[in-house]
């Protein structure tokens, strides 16, 4: 149920943030992120582990999920991860973009910022030789290298 | 109960290390030897949020911030060299209280390791608010420069070779 549900609104979804979307786009996927966010409150914790942590970081932040920008942004984002990664830890960086981690293993780092405008910067560390970070834009779909950055940090690739 | 506080902070304070040069710092030639070459330095967790559920720290944990007058990033660390562990911890407890935090855990790293990233530690600009305070210069100073400092930041997190909390001995 919770993948198909990812993995439908995550289709549905593409796109709705980007600009060329206009104002109806945005209305259109805060409705649906808000659906689906009630859909994720209904399954069990242990399945939404992620987005349960991504409104316990707002609520020490005293924000709401759907009414913030950027927390709105993650949620989409973490909509768009396949179910079959890790959950990313969740913080909030002091300049207000949301920070997702993944660790695998002694020494593989995969981190990233996501600001309420889609620009997401990121850092993969694999190995001390192995190593690549930049900025990419997220649009409703997560980047191919950030998606390959952590699946190979999970060790799902 | 302050006097207490004080003559334990006094019996705990680290032995005052002679001043020399100190080879693979940079600054001064004439600083305190708790942040050396070749010893380890500890970055102090304030926020849970800064570790991962198992403990290990995230890239955030060493995130710099912009020095106000010399305008450069820096990470500050305490320096270990000679530093007993009664010590750490009472600094960890106490240069953060003003705001009501305590260290919740303490992150070793190698200062040659942190070299080899292209980073250097070298002590506080004067004056320090604790002798052994030091910091990690080297970032790209650049503000747009973000995913260069991130990629040093989860490189630190990787070589943390040591984890301590402060109910650990």
């Amino acid at each position: 149920m919770t993948s198909l549900a990812i993995s439908f609104c995550g289709s549905m979804l593409a796109g709705t943030g980007s600009p060329p979307a206009g104002d109806t786009g945005k209305h259109i996927a805060r409705i649906a992120a808000g659906a689906v966010g009630d859909l994720k409150q209904g399954i069990a914790a242990g399945s939404s582990a992620a987005f349960n942590d991504l409104h316990a970081l707002a609520h020490e932040e005293g924000v709401s999920v759907n009414a913030n920008a950027t927390f709105a942004l993650a949620q989409r984002f973490l909509l768009s991860l396949p179910h079959n990664l890790p959950s990313p830890a969740l913080a909030l960086d002091d300049d207000g973009e949301i920070a997702l981690d993944w660790r695998g293993g002694t020494d593989r780092v995969m981190t990233m910022t996501l600001r309420a405008d889609g620009r997401l910067t990121y850092a993969c560390r694999l190995a001390p030789l192995r190593r690549r970070h930049g900025t990419d834009l997220y649009n409703d779909e997560v980047p191919p290298e950030v998606m390959r950055c952590i699946q190979q940090v999970a060790g799902t690739s | 109960m302050k006097f207490l506080r004080r003559l334990c902070a006094v019996f705990s304070r680290s032995p005052a290390p002679p001043e020399r040069s100190i080879p693979g710092l940079s600054g001064s030639t004439l600083a305190p030897t708790y942040v050396r070459g070749g010893s380890d330095v500890a970055r102090f967790v304030f926020e849970a949020r800064d570790l991962m559920a198992d403990g290990k720290p995230k890239s955030r944990a060493f995130k710099p911030d912009l020095h106000p007058d010399l305008r450069r990033f820096e990470v500050s660390i305490c320096g270990l060299f000679g530093v007993s562990d009664e010590r750490m911890w009472y600094l960890g407890r106490t240069i953060r209280l003003k705001e009501g935090k305590r260290a919740i855990a303490s992150l070793n790293l190698a200062t040659d390791h942190v070299a080899e990233v292209g980073l250097q530690c070298e002590p506080a600009p004067d004056p320090p608010d604790f002798e052994e305070h030091g910091v990690v210069v080297g970032w790209p100073s650049d503000p747009d420069a973000k995913s260069s400092r991130l990629d040093l930041q989860a490189e630190l997190a990787a070589r943390v070779h040591q984890t301590f909390r402060p109910d650990q001995k």
